[in-house]
């Protein structure tokens, strides 16, 4: 019987040792919902979690502590909601990173100089009259070809497809056509899968496309190892003939993948302006008020193992010409179509 | 190929023996779940679960699903949460007197689990998925008042080595799904790293030829993996009936 004592006294004993060892597992962040609360809960979240740090140090001196001391006094205990979104945007701004955003239901808090600051270098109505009426519509790819035989398909998200499928049934269409102009300006993204759907059938064998790695920790520093990252061939249609993708600054996130893609291909032609960017793969997560922050978690580069978060420089750089604009001509288009003459 | 055949039948040993007691139980009530990986923040709403418990001679077979649905502190995201879980567990009669039994032995517990916030865009949802070995027990009481019978049972249990799952701190579920970049997601978990218990009282009533359990149900399910932070806490109302 002592023995059976000992026994439940034992385990008693393991189970009190196990709640005072068993510390919980609770929340770290500030968690009050006041000016300094928020200010302090976002730069600590992206502190931690955003993945450029040294990067926008190297290119733009943006140093997140000296951010903080300068944006922290622009905190007081008494701003409304309005003014501690635009303190906090502001803060957020530095980084001029597009996928960096505040999200308030009154407002969207970003920095949008990337294509702001630049000539869009795109009319949708000029460039929709090169399609007329009677293009043909496969998901995203809005196509048709050009009277010298030239196809040109518009791509205006990769939100939505394509599909290779889709790809593999417009490149039939356009077999006859001696060249293919991609028109991806104004494209702000959308799903990889898509992205890479499409540059999937224009190389015809396995290929390097770049790398990627992210944060294992909360230091600026702490990253995984670069893993590479390689396209496959398409199973369906290959196109072996001139490519031309047609670039401007709003070409961003997964567009900008694609034109990094396609910057590998040979026989493709990247012309018009530099992309926008957007090469982090972005995360969404919190601050107390319950406002959303979207930042880079991701880091991905090219096959040279260079950033492209500042965009793609294009092989052939074409501004839209103010004559042309009167014409109602784009001028990047018949660059584009000169190319393959 | 005959120790294969061994091995089964005596995993399969418990299953084909005689049940004891099978007891059915749902709860309902409060639920606080935290994933760093989605949110720095704790979520807290309404959980709710649903258990089938099988007692064997020395042999308990636990098998649970519970749901979740929660509101982060503003009240503005949604999120939701469940698992689902199988322990088996093998109990020694470690004490027995006229009214008091005590039953305690090692367990193992499967459990796959998803943590859903509605608003996040490439990390919609995190997975908990984890093997371990650790312990139970199991207390057994006749509480008499007035000369009525009323048994008191008191169920813990707790993890103490094993294998988790976790996704790096800031790794993509699109890198490791679809471009098969894993780093360090299989994770050596242990009480230091994976603090959790689930405990649950209940007392009994007679309801014919079975008998009607109400009690509290107390879940506690805690991770730090690869610098990510997760809770899961769950108090409950618990009816069960046995049979």
């Amino acid at each position: 019987m002592n023995h059976r004592i000992a026994s439940v006294h034992c385990i008693i004993t393991i189970l009190f040792s196990l709640f005072t060892l068993a510390s919980c597992i609770d929340e770290e962040y500030p968690a009050d919902n006041t000016p300094e609360g928020n200010f302090e809960a976002l730069w600590r979240l992206m502190d931690e979690h955003y993945c450029f740090f040294d990067y926008k140090q190297q290119t733009l001196s943006a140093d997140w502590n000296e951010i903080h001391t300068r944006y922290r006094q622009k905190i007081s205990p008494n701003m409304n909601n309005e003014q501690l979104f635009e303190v906090l945007t502001g803060m957020l701004g530095e980084l001029r990173d597009g996928h960096v955003n505040l999200g308030a239901s009154f407002n969207y808090g970003r920095n949008w100089s990337w294509w702001e600051d630049y000539p869009e270098n795109y009319y949708d109505s000029i460039a929709r009259s090169y399609l007329g009426r009677d293009y043909y519509i496969a998901s995203a790819l809005h196509y048709k070809v050009l009277d010298d035989n030239i196809g040109y398909v518009r791509i205006s998200s990769f939100d939505n497809g394509p599909g290779s499928g889709n790809v593999s049934d417009m490149l039939h269409q356009l077999l006859a056509c001696r060249g293919l102009i991609i028109d991806v300006r104004n494209n702000g993204g959308g799903q990889l899968t898509n992205a890479h759907n499409l540059a999937s059938h224009f190389i015809s064998q396995r290929t390097l496309i770049g790398y990627n790695y992210h944060k294992t920790g909360k230091g600026h520093n702490d990253f995984s190892t670069p893993e590479p990252e390689y396209l496959e061939p398409a199973n369906g249609i290959i196109w072996q003939k001139p490519v031309v993708v047609i670039t401007n600054r709003q070409c961003y996130s997964a567009t900008n993948d694609f034109v990094k893609c396609m910057h590998t291909v040979p026989n493709a032609t990247l012309l018009g302006d530099q992309t926008g960017g957007g090469s982090g793969m972005p995360f969404t997560q919190e601050i107390p008020n319950g406002w959303s922050v979207r930042y880079s978690a991701v880091v991905s580069l090219d096959a040279n193992r260079q950033h492209t978060e500042f965009g793609i420089q294009p092989d052939t750089v074409v501004s839209f010409s103010p004559s042309d604009l009167q014409r109602r001509k784009d001028t990047l288009i018949e660059a584009a179509r000169q190319l393959m003459k | 190929m005959s120790k294969a055949i061994i091995t089964l039948c005596l995993i399969l040993f418990p299953f084909i023996t005689y049940a004891q007691e099978k007891t059915y139980y749902l709860g309902i009530g409060s639920a606080n779940v935290m994933d760093t990986y989605l949110s720095p923040y704790s979520y807290k709403g309404f959980g709710m679960s649903v258990t089938r418990e099988v007692q064997y001679s020395h042999t308990l077979h636990t098998l649970s699903l519970s749901a979740s649905s929660i509101e982060n502190k503003a009240g503005n995201v949604d999120a939701y949460s469940g698992d689902i879980r199988y322990g088996i567990a093998h109990q020694f009669d470690i004490y027995q007197a006229d009214n008091l039994t005590v039953k305690a032995g090692p367990m193992g517990t499967m459990m796959l689990g998803c943590a859903y916030n509605t608003r996040n865009g490439n990390n919609p949802a995190n997975v908990h998925s984890s093997l371990m070995a650790g312990a139970s027990a199991r207390i057994d009481y006749d509480l008499h008042i007035c000369g009525r019978s009323f048994p008191l049972q008191y169920v813990i249990d707790f993890p103490l080595i094993g294998i988790a799952y976790s996704p790096n701190y800031g790794q993509a579920y699109y890198e490791e799904f679809v471009l098969g970049n894993s780093d360090h997601n299989i994770v050596f978990a242990y009480t230091g790293n994976t603090p959790s218990l689930r405990q649950r009282l209940t007392v009994a009533f007679p309801a014919g030829k079975h008998q009607l359990r109400v009690g509290y149900l107390g879940q506690y399910d805690q991770s730090s993996y690869n610098n990510l932070r997760y809770h899961s806490y769950s108090h409950q109302f618990v009816i069960g009936l046995t049979m």
